[in-house]
């Protein structure tokens, strides 16, 4: 290769300087400094998020339960053994006023009273009951207002003047031991003297509704990365070989990658939020396969291999154009959030959801068939452990009884915040998959 | 061959995230580096842009080092790479001519008679195609088979540019003797 002439010109140039300018160095350091910064706040920032919900999540579970349903079981139960059918009101004692002593402590003493003689009758979803008072009969101030038990009741009552009132906000509301309460209206005024009325809920007719669930699920789809080296460009440049994080290929257009493969499964707790919205919080394995093929390198010691599976880099490495077929695998622990809002609500749901999944990158593997694999620790690729994705998802769900309900989901996962300074994502997903449903409580 | 050991602990130094340790790294190396990059590019800003971007990729990379190199080696792989990768991006082309090559007995350059300086500002004014093969070839050692597959083209591409630049690099030298003999009459 090398003769004289060559010789001549590498001794006239060799271990010549050039003073470079008083700025480079600053523009060097403010870029490093600016990466550096940008990849601290990211990671601080996610696992801040990640601790945040981590500790309000059990908080969340405990406010929820007792918002939704103050001991309503207890309370059903000890209704069941009072008389049936009875309308019967009894005032045998006077009633705590509930709005200064609580709803709880007033409905234990009514049941521990006897003070209460109704059944819930067909398949009622809610029941306002009204209790005859005594202590507070002839005093024009309210027993109860709209703004105690709104929320939890679907009748409200009011006094106007000398007369009281009940409006029933719906239709499903049943109403017993109410002079004149016409169920079914939308607002039946009756006359009644001092009565409490407090929220009842009985059990409602779906199970996967509005109670605690939890959920078991799986699934597989495709992945696939987006344009350039975003997504996929994981996959094919995670290992330093490729890619254009790579300081030593020069030859980036070799490489194609293929849509792949995804698994997944995992666990949910789902809790009610409201009327209709629920929230998802899970934990997960997912793992997502691709193949593609990458140019061939010729290192120092003259052997051949893909470049996707090559590593360590040696300085006299060649880069071929011949291409060699190469696989990729990514595995993650994900911890999704969701929030979801049934369009159809019935025995047969259908519901839609968004979210956001923290993931934790456990491997990267990338091998060939002859090659064999490399597995690459996230240090050495210098990537981000931890990403954010979105979630947006849709699910059937069929009530096989009141405990258990089985629904299809399918999903699509996209990843939101980068891994690494060349702005790569994890890549994106598209998954169909199964969930079983058991309700808690 | 292999890192020494100063720059050994200096890897490891940069590696622990020590500042000073990178500006050292870069004192020792920017100079000999700036040079080499400057014998692609057109224009010294040209290739401290180059040489930044190379510095940033060495640094960011340093971790993955495979240390049975010597580290002026890499960053010298790194710069040349990226200064290739300058001139992808401004959509060079290589002209496929095919130039009778000169299988002559090799020229005695009169090479001794220039400053680097004017030797540098002679490669820069080989148009920049051949140019880059001249330096891949005459300076850093590839074959014409590397170098083909490096800039993806062909091999008699690469062959025929390299011929070129030598043809011009002689008449620039003649000419450039011619002058400072006439200067000495």
């Amino acid at each position: 290769m090398s003769n004289s002439y060559e010789q001549q010109w590498q001794q006239a140039m060799a271990g010549v300087s050039i003073q470079p300018s008083e700025g480079l160095w600053n523009n060097i350091a403010t870029n490093l400094d600016a990466s550096r910064g940008r990849n601290a706040w990211v990671t601080i920032l996610l696992i801040a998020a990640t601790v945040t919900i981590a500790f309000a999540f059990p908080l969340t579970i405990g406010n929820s339960s007792f918002e939704a349903r103050p001991d309503a079981q207890h309370y059903i139960s000890n209704l069941e053994d009072t008389t049936t059918n009875s309308r019967e009101i009894t005032n045998s004692s006077s009633q705590p006023d509930i709005n200064q002593t609580g709803v709880n402590q007033s409905k234990t003493d009514l049941i521990s009273n006897n003070q209460l003689n109704i059944t819930p009758q067909g398949n009622a979803n809610k029941v306002v009951l009204a209790v005859e008072n005594n202590a507070t009969a002839g005093n024009n101030t309210p027993l109860t207002t709209s703004t105690k038990e709104t929320n939890s009741t679907m009748a409200q009552y009011h006094r106007t003047g000398n007369n009281d009132e009940i409006v029933l906000l719906s239709a499903e509301v049943q109403a017993y031991g109410l002079d004149y309460a016409d169920i079914g209206s939308e607002l039946a005024p009756v006359n009644i003297d001092d009565y409490y009325f407090l929220p009842f809920f009985v059990p409602e007719t779906s199970q996967t509704d509005r109670e605690l669930m939890a959920s078991l699920n799986m699934g597989t789809g495709s992945s696939s990365g987006g344009s350039g080296f975003k997504g996929f460009g994981l996959m094919e440049s995670a290992d330093l070989a490729t890619g254009s994080n790579d300081p030593v290929n020069t030859i980036t257009d070799q490489r194609f990658e293929q849509t792949g493969t995804t698994y997944y499964f995992g666990a949910a707790i789902e809790l009610p939020l409201g009327e209709r919205w629920s929230f998802l919080a899970g934990l997960g394995y997912l793992t997502q396969q691709a193949k593609g093929t990458s140019n061939l390198v010729l290192d120092n010691q003259g052997t051949y291999q893909p470049v996707a599976t090559y590593d360590p880099i040696y300085p006299e490495t060649n880069y071929l154009n011949s291409t060699y077929p190469y696989h990729v695998t990514n595995s993650y622990i994900n911890v999704p959030l969701t929030i979801k809002y049934p369009f159809i609500n019935r025995k047969i749901k259908f519901r839609a959801g968004f979210g956001i999944s923290t993931d934790f990158m456990l491997s990267h593997t990338v091998g060939s068939q002859e090659y064999g694999n490399t597995k690459y620790t996230l240090k050495y690729l210098q990537y981000s452990p931890v990403a954010l994705a979105a979630l947006v998802n849709m699910d059937i769900s069929y009530d096989l009884n009141n405990t258990y309900a089985v629904a299809l989901e399918a999903g699509i996962r996209k990843g939101i915040t980068a891994i690494d300074d060349q702005q790569e994502y994890y890549p994106s997903s598209f998954t169909i998959g199964l969930i079983l449903f058991y309700k808690i409580q | 061959m292999p890192v020494n050991l100063y720059e050994q602990a200096l890897i490891h130094r940069c590696c622990d995230g020590d500042r000073a340790a990178y500006r050292e790294l870069y004192e020792a190396f920017a100079g000999e580096l700036l040079a080499i990059a400057m014998r692609y590019m057109k224009s010294k800003q040209e290739a401290e842009d180059v040489l930044q971007e190379a510095f940033i990729k060495a640094f960011k990379n340093l971790a993955s080092f495979n240390q049975q190199a010597a580290l002026k080696t890499w960053l010298t792989r790194i710069v040349i790479n990226t200064a290739l990768n300058a001139l992808r991006k401004s959509h060079l082309q290589y002209e496929t001519d095919q130039v009778t090559i000169d299988m002559a007995e090799p020229v005695q350059l009169p090479l001794e008679e220039f400053q680097f300086m004017e030797l540098l500002s002679f490669i820069q004014q080989l148009p920049t195609g051949c140019k880059t093969i001249f330096n891949l070839y005459a300076l850093e050692g590839y074959t014409h088979r590397e170098i083909a597959a490096l800039l993806n083209i062909s091999e008699g591409t690469s062959k025929s540019q390299y011929a070129r630049a030598k043809g011009l690099l002689q008449e620039i030298i003649g000419t450039e003797t011619k002058k400072v003999k006439d200067k000495v009459v």
